[in-house]
Parts: structure tokens; C-alpha cells; sequence
């Protein structure tokens, strides 16, 4: 149980407090992951992002800014959102968590489902540290800038105008999640990721490259996935279901770039 | 550390802890509204609150992150006796039933009308995507909001969406508020959680971690020795008494198979100890100082697996019969286990423990050999079905305490005298010393017509003499509880060319897991509340229920009818399709008709067989098939979209109204000095509506308003037996019962009017509001009462009356589905269902609406999301309400609606049948065509996934 709730001013306080309590303390932002009973933090010291003032979505230069505790209603609400991370925030079913749970949270939790993910690696977003350095969300991921020390401040959308698309197949509106994966599309490159039916949600590289569509990128796709067996379905399935999700947002987005060009 | 905040506009400060979660420290401030329906999941939104106008999880906040907030929970609508639009508009649609987490609702639509007082159907949904609502199925939440914009428009607004029946009688047929719905949408006491008072004991539960398994060695010593523990409950120190869980009328059809803690574990789940502690963290501590070790044994986890010869035996000990021993019996127990344990068989039910049957029944009609020979098409199929849970918004719990040398039981149950008789059994107390309070049931669906802890908590409090509670987490309600049980159904089916269905062979295979609670009653209901839609001269069934490791199953609403009606409906259709006749037409050709004898049920039964052969003296069939054909446009072509195909499918659906010569229901209603009434109803009142079934049919015979009604139920102390709300029996019985007090009364009541008014008898009568009238002059009600109390009076005048009955009374009903399947991923979309319902007379319409949208919903969540997973060993992956698949608002179909379409029966109260039940029969069945319909793919198995549909249409490879 949290037994001291810490409320630094400043994000300098924030990294001062986690150098001193170092591993006794945990960052703790909107707290629904860390308070809730499944992932609940064994932790005994929070530092509390509240007060930090990280809860800002700016335009600078063409590029967005969205602040770590930035809650998922929040972002959908807020119509400089991008329409596939608006509607990847709302894969998030309850509006009572959508409502406490922060962009920042998604990223850093280490969670079975990470239902936002794609659509930020899809967009190449960058995540923002403390002391201001940028670093890709793909490396971030990885593990490179994922010490304990570190915070994790922001998210940059270097093209929010960025053609995306993505789609959550779920065993009911609220239930467990098989996949989410989104597609967008950088001039004609593509960029694919996928989370779910992978260790965790990663970037389709080798598959990108192949610049494939319908059924040859089902068929990528399908082969490019490592999915188990689990209450969410059969590897067969989840095989089938992520090639037909991916071909089929690429085949939505190039449909409505069609659509866009003839509208021109 | 002392944290402040706003709380509904006061300011609070509390010393707490910083990690001290929010929800249970709201609720020990007084806020009951804040309700924990899942331990801290973040799914079910009981827990509902504002901080700083956004809705949150209180469950998910720690008490740190309330400092300088503003906090408002559901105790700030409405104030007392003054309800709030919303709540007001709640209550008159019909939403609030059990209403466990109705205080939530309301909350969370207050804010959303705050937000968009011109809600979309989407914004309805995104608000409400929160709130996991076991009870009313979400549909009439859109017609609450509808009336609670409307009434802030116009506070006079008046319900549009409930229809009234019978032109002749005042109350009945009528909407009007649930007696107990505006203490429960305000959160005031209602349940267990909100009578339990400082200082009371609570109890945590060591369970089994494995299927099947022989405790080898057990050690609780270091528990004991634990500052604050006060017991230890194990099988060496339980009361040594067998007993069967199953909450039903003595002599109980289900074998008595367990004991209070045992040596044999026979699920993931079973009780190993039970520690009783002065608090749940002292308690949890203790559970982690027992050393237990464990034989583990194969477990056996399948029907086919159980029936399998050398299958491992799940009861293996020594059986005894209190009548009709078979004449086997001792070869039976020539290998029995000798580890001082035993099972008891009340009276023959087919009970094979050796070979892992507990129980089982078979019957025949005519000649089905003859009846398949005159068959032009002969179909088998076998069907089956997952398990599925009833997920209650409020957890199983108990309180129990000595008031002296008396022992009260407050109980969140469905059977409080069935409590009471199991319980003073167990612990060996007198009936007269055991008193079982029912409280407000926060959702039952049969998972309360068990006794699943109350046993435990009475033998705890008998032995520290001390206050205890025991609650179920979520978690226990999955691996501990009760369930659907598993079916396995191969039905044999003829019929001749012009689609006549000449013959029928049902084989009902159940799994009802470790223990044999309703394993009897339960399939036995598959047969028997499936083959009586369609009468057929020669009919053969098979019920056959087995012993296994799953998880726990029981009572569950519909009984054994989903599970039958499903394989009967799909075989019929699957021959409809061979023959090359329309599903409906097929139905048309078969179905039972009004007026029919129900052949069948006379050698179908609960344990009794029926003294007279039943007929379906009322069935409006007609009329409801034909309003769901127009309604579902079933001529209609709908032609496919891109990857989306679309199908009709149909269902019809019966269920009973109690168990006739089985069950019973009394009552006492007396007249008070004002002349209102007490009613004592010995009903269950489980959010079902009863309590204002009762008092509307009490006001209808002494013609007075519902207000000078009080109802008291389900009270061992002050009123009388009465078997329980299951079997659909409440309209029907515990109705009955109280209409029948009240004509007693009410011929009293007329005596002495005409004595006093110096008149015949056969000159006066009875009329609103409240007044003897005579030919020559009036008394009041008031007056009678006033002089029986007098010196010189007559005595106080109670009517009394007690219901059996050896009739029958069904109610009827179809579902009409479509479906869109999208043939490339398998998904499944609800356009359409309707529920066509015919309950008789409706005596409250609006609430039997939401009990025909609740019903259809768990329905519809278990034929499309619903299901409790193991993984190889038998050990349950589904043990929270999302991993399972409980369905929320957006689960629901696009066009939802429920019709009531009466008939006239004479067995029931002013021609009323049941409604509670009947809903879950028809949903599978009726998808499941519609999915044919629209892919030309059947599914024997349900629930019904994507997977499925896809594997089905050879997508991929498996």
C-alpha cells in the first residue's frame, strides 16, 4: 500500500524526489493502473504527476505536443486529436477509466493489452523525457530510455495530419482485447503496427518495406505475427484476423485518399 | 495523513492512509452509494463518484488523490422523500430492479444530462460504457433518460413507454412505482453491507488452488497463534454434517454430497479452511501462515471425460439413502474412500456416484420407434454449450450474530426458509432459535438460491459468539459460486415430408461439477421446458447429470430450459432445412396450441410426478408470432452489404409458474387502526418487483390505494414459510398466497362492516376507498379497526392464507433476431431482437419489461461473450467480470425491444404468470438461426464467436 503520497510542484522536484526514493517510489498519474487490483503497485512511495502541469495538448511548428497526464477523454475531446488517436483512446471502453487514464500511463505500463500503442507507432511519435530528450517510441519500448529514473514528461506527433487508420477486435465492447493495429501512410510508405498477437506492440517492419496490399499483406502479416493461445482465440485465428485487419485499414485509407482526390 | 475535500458541498477532513482506497473509505463515511460490485477492476462502475466533475472509479483512486477535490457521489441527488429528475425517471421507467448499483446510474446520467441535456444515442452509451448492469439489460436506461430530459422541461411529464392492461381492475396492469426502489436509488440501507456494524468479525476463505486433490497435510497452527485471528475453521473442527447446498423445498431431489470443509477438494475453489479474524487484513494474513499440501489427483473436467470407464471418481465415498436404497447399494460401497466422510440420497434420483452420475431420469411417450420409422427425414445432431455465470452486481454476502441465545442471519438470499432449515441443521440449533433476515438482494438469478457461506458464517458466530460477515470478492463468485450447468444435448429427430415431426429422442447430458446441487431439477428442465413447445406422440428422453472438477454449478435462471430449448429449436430448424421448409412455417406446423394437453410433462418432473396431466390452458403463441413476423419484416429480403450478410432467426419459449404439488406460499395480512394494512409475506423479493406484486394485488381486493400497503417479506421471525423466489414461482405462489389473505380479510372485514352497520352481510360490499358500503349507510375501514381493538371489540382482523396448487401455469414467448455476419472477420452484429413475452395479465408492466430486457440480455451474453475458460490442468483462467465476458451497454442490439402480450390463466392471480424466468430461454436458439440464415453456417456450440463463424467458413486453417 502507498504509504506516503508525494506532490512535487515541478517536474525538477518530481526527479529530485525519484533520485532520493529511488525503487521505494513510483510516478503516479492518473493511478488507474497502478491502483487497480490486477496491476497494483507494490510500492510504498508515490510521486504524484498531478500537480506537474503535464496536462497540456499544444501545436508547435506543424507538430503536437501532448503532455504525459493527459487523460484519454481529454484527448478525445479535444479536437486537435488525430481522428485514429481519438479512436484509439476510445478502445478504451469505460469512460470512468478513460477519464483518470493518461497518455503517459499507456505508454509506460507494461500492460498485456496496449490498445493506444499502435496508432502512436504507427504515427512515429516521439516521447519527451524529463530532462529533454526525445527519443522514438519504438526505442522507448525497447527499453532503452525505460529506467526507473526516468520520466517520461510528453508525446510528439511530428505529422498529426498523418493519413492513419486503426481497428480493435475485442470478445466484447468492454471485454479482452485479440488485437488492435493501425496503418498510416507517409506519402506511399506505409507504416504498420500491431499489438496483441505480438510480445509487445511493435512496428511490421520487413512488412512495411514490401509495400504489400489485400491479400499478399494478409498473408504478411498472418507470418509476420508471433500470437498464443489463449482465452482470446486459437493462434490460427489470431493469424487470420491480424492479416485481414491491417490489409483492411490500408485498403480503407487508400479508399479515402481516392475519395479526396476526386473530391479535389 | 489528513487529507481534505468537498464532499456533496461539506467539507471533510480525514485522517486516513495515503493508500487507503477510495471507495471503501466513501462507503465508512456513510456513502453506501458507493458500492464495490469487482474488488478494484475498473469494470463494473458500482463505485461511481465526481471528483472534480468527472466520473471516476472510486475503487481505482487511492484516498491521497482526494486531497483538495471535490467529490460528489449519488447521495447528493435528490434529498429525503424529494427524488431527483433522474431518479424519478429511473424508478417510472422500470430501471430500477435490484438496483444494487442503480444509485451509480444515476449519478452517471445526472452528469451526462449536465453535459448534453440533448444526449445522443452514442453519448448515452459513451456515459453509461462504465457501468456493468447485470439486471435490467441497459435498454430502458435510454427511456429514463428520454423521460428525465422531458420532465426538465416539463416536471409533469408522465412515462409514455409502459402499457397498461386490464381495463377492469385498478392497480393491476398498472404502472407504478416499485415499493422499494426509491430507498434503493438513494442508497439508503437496504443491503447486507449497509447493516454491519463496527466491530464485527470478518471471514476470508483458504481455498483449493487444484481441481481434484487430497488434503494430505494440514497445519493452522500459525494462523491461529496470529493476533487478531479468532478461528479457524477446518474439517476437523466443522460441524460433521452432510448436506446439499441446493435451497429447495424438503426432501431435497439433489444428493446431499458435501460437508461444511472436507478432506477432498474437488474444485479450483473448495474450502480449505476458513479464517475468522477481526479484520480482512488479519484475515488475509492468516490464510498465508496455513500449510496445506495436497495429493493432486487426475481431474476430470468434460462429460465425456466423466462418463469415460476408469474415469477418476469424483465422490468416491461411502453413500447412504434415507429411502429406496437400490439393491446395489452395498456393492456401490464395497470400494468406498474411508475418510470419515459420506453422502446421503434422500430418495432415488438416479444417483451413480462410481460411475460420476449424480443424477439421472429417463421417460418415453408412445412408440419412437414406430414414430422415426414413419419419418421421411431423420436428423441427429448433438449440441452443445460453455459454462456461464450470473454475475450479480452484489457479491454473495452474510452477516451473522447472537441476539442472546438466538441466532440471526442477515442474508443477501433468495431462500431465506430454506437458509433457516439448512442452517439449524448444521449448527444444531432449535428452528425457533434461527432467525434468517432477507435484506435487499442485490441480483440473484438462482446464484442465491444456494447456500453458499451463510453455513459458514452461522457456525462462526456460534462458535466466538461474535458478529461476523463473510462477502465473496469477485473472484469467488466465478470459482466458488454457482452456474449454469454444462450441457451436452443429442437430439434424434423424424419428420414427414410436409414438415410434421413424428418422433423425438432427447439425450441430456449435464455437468454439474463437484457437487450435486439442482442436479437433478436442473436438466431435467431441458426436456422438460423444450419438448412441450412442440407435442409429439412419441417421445423418448434421457437425463443424465455428471460428476466433475469445474467450478461449481446450480440454480440458474431458466433452469435446465436454455440448455434443452436451444438443441430442440436447432434440430427442428436443421430439419426444417432439410425438408426445405421456412424455419417459421416449421414452428407454425409443430408448436403447442392453446387448449393442448402437455403429454409429455407427465412423465417429466421435479422429483414428483404430476398428479394430473398438464394442458397449456393459456398460450398467446398466435398472437406473438404473428406481431414478430411483421415486427422482423421475416418475408422481407435484406440483401448483403460488402462483407455483410444478414439472417432472421426465431425462437419460440414456455417456462412454469412454480412447482405445482411441490412447493408452497403463505401469507397474513392484518388490519391496522387506521385502517391500512400489514402485509407478512413469506416471498423472496429478490428486485424481482414481488413485494409490489403483493401489495398492488392486497390493494386491489381491500380496494384501497398501494400506499396503504406495507409490506414485510422474507423475515423467518414475522411472517410465514414460504418456499423462495425460484422456479418462476413468486407471481404465481407468494401472489396467490396474498390475494387469498386478503379475500380472507376482506370476507372478515365485510362481516363486521354489516354487523355494525346493522345489515345483512349479503347487502354490504367493499369499495374504494376503503368503505364498507351497505344499502343503508357506509363505516370506514377505520372504523371496523377501531372497534376491534376496543374493550368490547371483536379482536384485530388478519386474513390468513396458504397456496398449493396442482396446476400448472406456463408462460409463452418467441424472440425474433437478426443478425449481420461479416463473412470475412467472423464479427457479429445484433440488429434486431425482439422479446415477445405473454406473463397473463402483467401486474406491473413496467418492470416486467425490464425484467424480459434483463433476462434477454444475460441471454444474449452468454450466446455471444459469456464464458468461465480452464486452461489443460482445470484451472479457471475467467475469474473477473471482463477476462469473462460480461456484456455491457454496447453489447446490447441496436433495435432492442420487449413486448408483453397478455393472455388469461386461471391459476394465477387475476390471470398473471410468471416473467422472470422465461426471457433466457430463447436467445441462443434464435441467433443461432439468424446466423444460419445469413451465412449458412450452424453452430452447435454456444457461445457464438467470430472464431466459430470463421472456422466454420474455412478461413483458416486449424
Amino acid at each position: 500500500m502507498i504509504e506516503q503520497f508525494l506532490k512535487p510542484a515541478s517536474v525538477d522536484e518530481a526527479i529530485r524526489l525519484k533520485s532520493q526514493y529511488k525503487d521505494e517510489a513510483v510516478f503516479m498519474a492518473g493511478g488507474s493502473k497502478l491502483n487497480a487490483t490486477p496491476t497494483r503497485t507494490d510500492k510504498k512511495v508515490a510521486i504524484s504527476l498531478a500537480g506537474l502541469g503535464l496536462n497540456e495538448i499544444k501545436e508547435q511548428g506543424g507538430q503536437l505536443h501532448i503532455g504525459a497526464t493527459v487523460s484519454l477523454q481529454q484527448l478525445i475531446d479535444d479536437p486537435r486529436t488525430p481522428p485514429a488517436l481519438r479512436e484509439a483512446a476510445g478502445f478504451i471502453y469505460s469512460r470512468n477509466v478513460r477519464n483518470q487514464a493518461t497518455l503517459g500511463g499507456e505508454m509506460c505500463a507494461r500492460q498485456e493489452e496496449a490498445v493506444l500503442l499502435p496508432v502512436l507507432l504507427a504515427m512515429e511519435a516521439r516521447v519527451v523525457f524529463a530532462d529533454g530528450q526525445v527519443s522514438e517510441l519504438e526505442s522507448f519500448l525497447d527499453g532503452v530510455r525505460n529506467s526507473s529514473a526516468s520520466l517520461v514528461i510528453g508525446v510528439i506527433l511530428p505529422e498529426p495530419d498523418r493519413p492513419c487508420a486503426t481497428r480493435k477486435i475485442a470478445r466484447s465492447a468492454a471485454g479482452l482485447t485479440v488485437l488492435s493495429a493501425a496503418v498510416a501512410l507517409n506519402g506511399e510508405v506505409q507504416r504498420i503496427a500491431i499489438e496483441g498477437v505480438v510480445p509487445r506492440a511493435v512496428r511490421l517492419r520487413e512488412v512495411e518495406k514490401k509495400g504489400l496490399a489485400e491479400v499478399p499483406l494478409e498473408l504478411a502479416v498472418s507470418e509476420a505475427v508471433a500470437p498464443r493461445d489463449d482465452v482470446r482465440g486459437s493462434v490460427a485465428y489470431k493469424r487470420y484476423i491480424a492479416g485481414v485487419v491491417v490489409a483492411d485499414l490500408l485498403a480503407d485509407l487508400l479508399a479515402d485518399r481516392q475519395q479526396m482526390t476526386k473530391e479535389k | 495523513m489528513s487529507i481534505r475535500f468537498t464532499l456533496n458541498g461539506s467539507a471533510r477532513e480525514v485522517d486516513c492512509q495515503p493508500g487507503q482506497n477510495v471507495q471503501s473509505l466513501l462507503f465508512n463515511l456513510g456513502m453506501h452509494s458507493v458500492r464495490n460490485s469487482d474488488d478494484g477492476f475498473g469494470f463494473a462502475g458500482s463505485d461511481s463518484i465526481l471528483v472534480n466533475d468527472r466520473i471516476l472509479n472510486a475503487s481505482l483512486l487511492i484516498a491521497a488523490q482526494l486531497d483538495g477535490t471535490t467529490v460528489h457521489t449519488a447521495e447528493s441527488l435528490g434529498t429525503w422523500k424529494q427524488l431527483s429528475i433522474v431518479q424519478r425517471s429511473m424508478i417510472d421507467t422500470g430501471v430500477v430492479q435490484s438496483g444494487y448499483n442503480d444509485p451509480a446510474a444515476a449519478l452517471i446520467i445526472t452528469d451526462l444530462l449536465k453535459r448534453h441535456p440533448e444526449p445522443t444515442r452514442e453519448q448515452i452509451e459513451d456515459a453509461l460504457s462504465g457501468l456493468f448492469s447485470r439486471d435490467g439489460g441497459y435498454q430502458q436506461m435510454f427511456e429514463a433518460i428520454a423521460l428525465a430530459q422531458s420532465r426538465m422541461k416539463d416536471p409533469q411529464a408522465t412515462v409514455s413507454t409502459v402499457p397498461e392492461f386490464r381495463d377492469d381492475l385498478v392497480h393491476v396492469g398498472k404502472a407504478h412505482p416499485k415499493i422499494d426502489a426509491a430507498k434503493m436509488i438513494q442508497a439508503k440501507p437496504s443491503y447486507v453491507e449497509d447493516g454491519i456494524p463496527p466491530n464485527t468479525a470478518t471471514i476470508k476463505m483458504l481455498r483449493s488452488p487444484h481441481p481434484h486433490a487430497l488434503i494430505k497435510h494440514l497445519d493452522v497452527s500459525k494462523a491461529e497463534k496470529l493476533p487478531g485471528v479468532l478461528l479457524v475453521i477446518t474439517h476437523r473442527n466443522c460441524p460433521d454434517v452432510i448436506y446439499t447446498p441446493a435451497g429447495q423445498t424438503a426432501p431435497e431431489p439433489s444428493p446431499l454430497d458435501r460437508r461444511m470443509f472436507g478432506k477432498k477438494m474437488r474444485h479450483v475453489g473448495d474450502r480449505v479452511a476458513a479464517v475468522v479474524a477481526e479484520s480482512e487484513e488479519i484475515a488475509l494474513q492468516a490464510l498465508g501462515l496455513i500449510d496445506v499440501e495436497y495429493e493432486v489427483l487426475k481431474p476430470v473436467m468434460s462429460i465425456d471425460e466423466a462418463a469415460a470407464k476408469d474415469a477418476p471418481i469424483v465422490h468416491d465415498e461411502p453413500i447412504e439413502y434415507v429411502a429406496g436404497a437400490p439393491a446395489d447399494l452395498a456393492e456401490q460401497n464395497s470400494h468406498a474412500a474411508q475418510r470419515g466422510e459420506k453422502m446421503i440420497v434422500n430418495f432415488p434420483i438416479g444417483c451413480r456416484p462410481r460411475e460420476n452420475i449424480a443424477a439421472g431420469v429417463h421417460g418415453k411417450l408412445g412408440d419412437p420407434v414406430a414414430g422415426f420409422a414413419e419419418a421421411d427425414v431423420v436428423l441427429e445432431r448433438t449440441y452443445r454449450s460453455t459454462q456461464v455465470q450470473q454475475c450479480p452486481n452484489e457479491p454473495h454476502i452474510c452477516h451473522t450474530y447472537m441476539d442472546g441465545d438466538r441466532l440471526i442471519v442477515r442474508a443477501s438470499t433468495q431462500v431465506p426458509w430454506h437458509i433457516r432449515r439448512h442452517v439449524a441443521r448444521i449448527v444444531g440449533m432449535k428452528q425457533n432459535k434461527v432467525q434468517v433476515i432477507k435484506q435487499r438482494v442485490g441480483g440473484g438469478f438462482g446464484s442465491k438460491q444456494d447456500m453458499l457461506l451463510e453455513e459458514v458464517c452461522a457456525w462462526a458466530t456460534c462458535v466466538t459468539g461474535r458478529s461476523v460477515t463473510f462477502r465473496y470478492a469477485r473472484e469467488e463468485e466465478f470459482i466458488s459460486c454457482s452456474s449454469r450447468h454444462v450441457a451436452q444435448v443429442t437430439i434424434k429427430i423424424g419428420a414427414r415430408k410436409d414438415g410434421k415431426i413424428t418422433a423425438i429422442d432427447m439425450d441430456f447430458r449435464a455437468n454439474t461439477g463437484p457437487y450435486g446441487n439442482h442436479s437433478l431439477t436442473v436438466p431435467c428442465n431441458g426436456p422438460g421446458l423444450s419438448l412441450p413447445l412442440y407435442p409429439c406422440d412419441n417421445v423418448k428422453f434421457t437425463v443424465t447429470t455428471y460428476y466433475s472438477n469445474i467450478c461449481p454449478t446450480g440454480a440458474y435462471q431458466g433452469y435446465g430450459a436454455p440448455k434443452g430449448n436451444f438443441a430442440l429449436t436447432m434440430a427442428i430448424s436443421e430439419l426444417a432445412e432439410a425438408l426445405g421448409i421456412d424455419q417459421l412455417a416449421m414452428i407454425e406446423k409443430n408448436r403447442v396450441q392453446e387448449g393442448q394437453v402437455l403429454k409429455i410433462m407427465s412423465a417429466i418432473s421435479e422429483g414428483k410426478v404430476p398428479a394430473s396431466i398438464p394442458r397449456a390452458d393459456s398460450c398467446a403463441l398466435t398472437p406473438i408470432i404473428r406481431k414478430g413476423r411483421e415486427l422482423i419484416e421475416w418475408d422481407k429480403p435484406r440483401p448483403a452489404q460488402g462483407d455483410w450478410r444478414f439472417g432472421r432467426g426465431v425462437a419460440i419459449i414456455m417456462q412454469k409458474s412454480g412447482i405445482p404439488d411441490i412447493d408452497q406460499a403463505n401469507c397474513l395480512v392484518k388490519l391496522e387502526s387506521d385502517g391500512t394494512f400489514i402485509v407478512l409475506s413469506g416471498g423472496a423479493d429478490i428486485g424481482t418487483g414481488l413485494d409490489t406484486v403483493v401489495a398492488k394485488l392486497t390493494a386491489e381486493v381491500l380496494c384501497c390505494a398501494i400506499e396503504h400497503v406495507h409490506v414485510i417479506s422474507g423475515d423467518t421471525d414475522h411472517t410465514l414459510f414460504d418456499k423462495g423466489a425460484y422456479a418462476s414461482s413468486g407471481t404465481c405462489f407468494s401472489g396467490n398466497a396474498a390475494k387469498m389473505a386478503a379475500e380472507d380479510l376482506r370476507t372478515k372485514i365485510l362481516h363486521h362492516g354489516a354487523q355494525m352497520l346493522g345489515e345483512p352481510e349479503e347487502d354490504v360490499q367493499l369499495v374504494a376507498p376503503g368503505v364498507v358500503q351497505g344499502k343503508k349507510g357506509t363505516v370506514s375501514l377505520a372504523q371496523i379497526a377501531h372497534r376491534s381493538e376496543s374493550g368490547t371489540g371483536f379482536g384485530i382482523l388478519v386474513g390468513t392464507a396458504s397456496f398449493v396448487t396442482s396446476k400448472s401455469c406456463f408462460p409463452y414467448g418467441a424472440n425474433f433476431a437478426e443478425v449481420a455476419v461479416n463473412v470475412r472477420t467472423g464479427e457479429i452484429r445484433l440488429e434486431k431482437f425482439y422479446a415477445l413475452l405473454d406473463c397473463g395479465t402483467p401486474v406491473n408492466p413496467e418492470l416486467a419489461l425490464g425484467q424480459v430486457y434483463g433476462a434477454t440480455m444475460r441471454a444474449i451474453g452468454h450466446s455471444m461473450t459469456e464464458e468461465i475458460m480452464y486452461d489443460a490442468g482445470g484451472v479457471p483462467l475467467t475469474r473477473d467480470l471482463r477476462s469473462y465476458g460480461a456484456p455491457k451497454i454496447g453489447d446490447i442490439p441496436r433495435d432492442y425491444r420487449a413486448f408483453l402480450i397478455p393472455s388469461d390463466d386461471q391459476v394465477g392471480p387475476y390471470g398473471a404468470k410468471s416473467i422472470a424466468e422465461i426471457g433466457v430461454n430463447g436467445a441462443a436458439p434464435s441467433i443461432a438461426n439468424a446466423i444460419h440464415h445469413a451465412c449458412g453456417v450452424w453452430l452447435r456450440e454456444w457461445h457464438f464467436t467470430p472464431e466459430k463463424i470463421l472456422k466454420a467458413l474455412g478461413k483458416f486453417a486449424t
